[in-house]
């Protein structure tokens, strides 16, 4: 998916904030997404996110690392900014359809809506794997060092996934 | 009629749009970072957050062996308590008593104990010496100071921690008995944000763990606050547990991380949160069930130390260049459930993990 070799660049630099940005933007802001499910706050974590990144002061050992350190800060950002004091509000997910679609008509968002309606609404032990195994095309070899779990577990994770989901949905979920 | 194809949800996803300005926004942010924020992690982050990582990280386990650390007149055991010192880190820092000062942490954020909490902490002591813990972890903030410890913790930010910590001492409040020594330090604290260090700050890349299993290997129970950390005996039919690993430093970041979510969900959930309390030392610990120790490899320093208690509590022991301090934690039966499995399955193993759950529940 990505050429790592040549896309990494120096820790700190400014060439190393747009790769970071162009790499792992989207992906930290959708993953967050599954968690807040407002796209607002889902950038305001993934600034966080990358923030912290920044401040951590020293490169990643490898790309797998930084990926996974990425992608369970933000993830842990994302549960912490759920359980924060001031966000009892949630917003529907109609709203969030609202504020964060785009035209039904022109992508069938009535019926991919309700596939990511089904998927939000999935625990977050199945949801995290199925978002990462199916948007992001993360191996479940790399999923269990983001999530930090044991490939076999992810594996059971995304079994149980499917099977509710197939429960949630008319006709099951085709992971084809 | 609903989709089935994986297609349309990354579709439904990729429809989610990022704000336009998002990018700049972010990118620009990053840019003026200052240079210095860039390679310290400490430096900005929210005082909160600095709590609770410093709650969630290390507050586990760091009870007992802050206890026995600086006051073995805590624990029953002396003699045991002095061999777990030894044992968990190369550096013994037993302390007598007369030594000991009490430090409060000045903080914005007091926290206190719910009534809901105190009694949770009253509840189900396991013995007598946790019953008295439990009566007695509620308080407010503290830090434990030794004269030990100051001198001889001194290495272990060095390379644990790079980037510029500042001693604590200047970021703590003394109380009106405190050592001299440390008043200077409290009048610059009274602006300045605590420098505490993070476990995010743990140089992973020098460091090594050791988990410290109170479990009686022979007899399958838990011997709360007398297990050594290592059997170097040839001897191993007193062994009380192998515990101790060194894991890889991802699965010591990740597990950081962890822990620093852990406890805020503990601190969300609960509204407030865990109690810290003034800790004295007279029998005010409860025993610990097991300890993770994180080391300075080149030193063989303690850096930070998680404990955690029979009473459900957690303390949390971070040592830098000129003290070492401790609190106390009181997270929900959940969370602390979590961190026993999180700790357990990172720097111990599974095996070790079922036997301490069948010990800890009587099986």
């Amino acid at each position: 998916m990505h050429n790592d070799a040549e896309n990494r660049r120096e820790y700190g630099t400014e060439d190393y904030i747009r790769y970071v940005l162009d790499r792992y933007s989207n992906t930290i802001v959708k993953l967050s997404y599954t968690y807040v499910q407002n796209i607002c706050d889902a950038e305001d974590i993934a600034q966080d996110v990358l923030l912290a990144l920044m401040r951590r002061g020293k490169p990643f050992e490898s790309d797998d690392y930084e990926k996974a350190w990425i992608l369970r800060t933000t993830i842990n950002k994302s549960k912490n900014h759920l359980k924060s004091g001031w966000v009892k509000r949630t917003v529907s997910f109609t709203e969030a359809e609202e504020n964060n679609l785009k035209s039904a008509d022109e992508l069938n968002a009535d019926e991919e809506n309700q596939v990511m309606e089904a998927v939000l609404s999935l625990p977050e032990k199945y949801r995290t794997p199925i978002h990462l195994f199916y948007y992001d095309g993360y191996s479940i070899n790399e999923i269990a060092a983001i999530i930090g779990k044991k490939p076999a577990t992810v594996g059971t994770l995304l079994a149980r996934g499917r099977t509710r989901l197939k429960e949630l949905m008319i006709g099951g979920f085709d992971d084809e | 009629m609903m989709s089935k194809s994986i297609k349309q949800y990354k579709d439904a996803m990729d429809n989610i749009r990022i704000s336009e300005s998002f990018l700049k926004r972010t990118e620009n942010l990053l840019k003026e970072l200052p240079e210095n924020e860039t390679v310290t992690v400490s430096s900005k982050k929210p005082q909160n957050l600095r709590h609770i990582i410093l709650a969630a990280g290390l507050g586990a386990a760091a009870c007992i062996t802050a206890a026995v650390t600086l006051s073995p007149a805590m624990v029953k055991d002396e003699i045991a308590a002095t061999d777990i010192v030894t044992e968990v880190t190369s550096v013994t820092e037993v302390t007598a008593p007369n030594e000991t000062v009490y430090i409060d942490i000045e903080r914005d954020d007091q926290i206190i104990i719910p009534a809901a909490d105190a009694e949770l902490l009253e509840k189900d002591p396991p013995d007598e010496t946790a019953a008295e813990t439990n009566a007695d972890v509620t308080v407010t903030e503290s830090v434990v100071v030794t004269e030990k410890a100051v001198t001889e913790s001194v290495v272990v930010t060095e390379s644990a921690v790079t980037e510029s910590v500042k001693p604590v001492a200047e970021e703590v409040k003394t109380d009106s008995d405190t050592a001299p020594a440390q008043e200077t330090a409290e009048e610059e604290s009274v602006e300045a944000e605590p420098q505490l260090r993070y476990l995010y700050d743990i140089d992973f890349s020098n460091a090594e763990v050791e988990l410290v299993a109170y479990i009686n290997s022979a007899s399958g129970t838990l011997t709360p606050g007398d297990a050594p950390a290592v059997d170097d005996d040839e001897d191993d039919d007193e062994a009380v547990d192998e515990g101790v690993s060194s894991p890889s430093e991802k699965k010591m970041e990740m597990v950081i991380l962890d822990t620093e979510a852990a406890e805020k969900l503990v601190t969300a959930a609960a509204d407030i949160i865990y109690s810290s309390e003034e800790i004295v030392p007279d029998g005010r610990y409860s025993p610990a069930l097991f300890a993770v120790s994180i080391n300075n490899i080149t030193t063989g320093n303690k850096a930070f130390e998680i404990y955690l208690n029979e009473n459900g509590t957690v303390t949390l022991t971070v040592f830098t260049n000129t003290i070492s301090f401790f609190e106390v934690y009181k997270p929900t039966e959940e969370k602390f459930a979590l961190l026993e499995r999180a700790m357990f399955l990172y720097f111990g193993n599974a095996e070790e993990y079922e036997s301490y759950l069948a010990a800890k529940s009587g099986e």
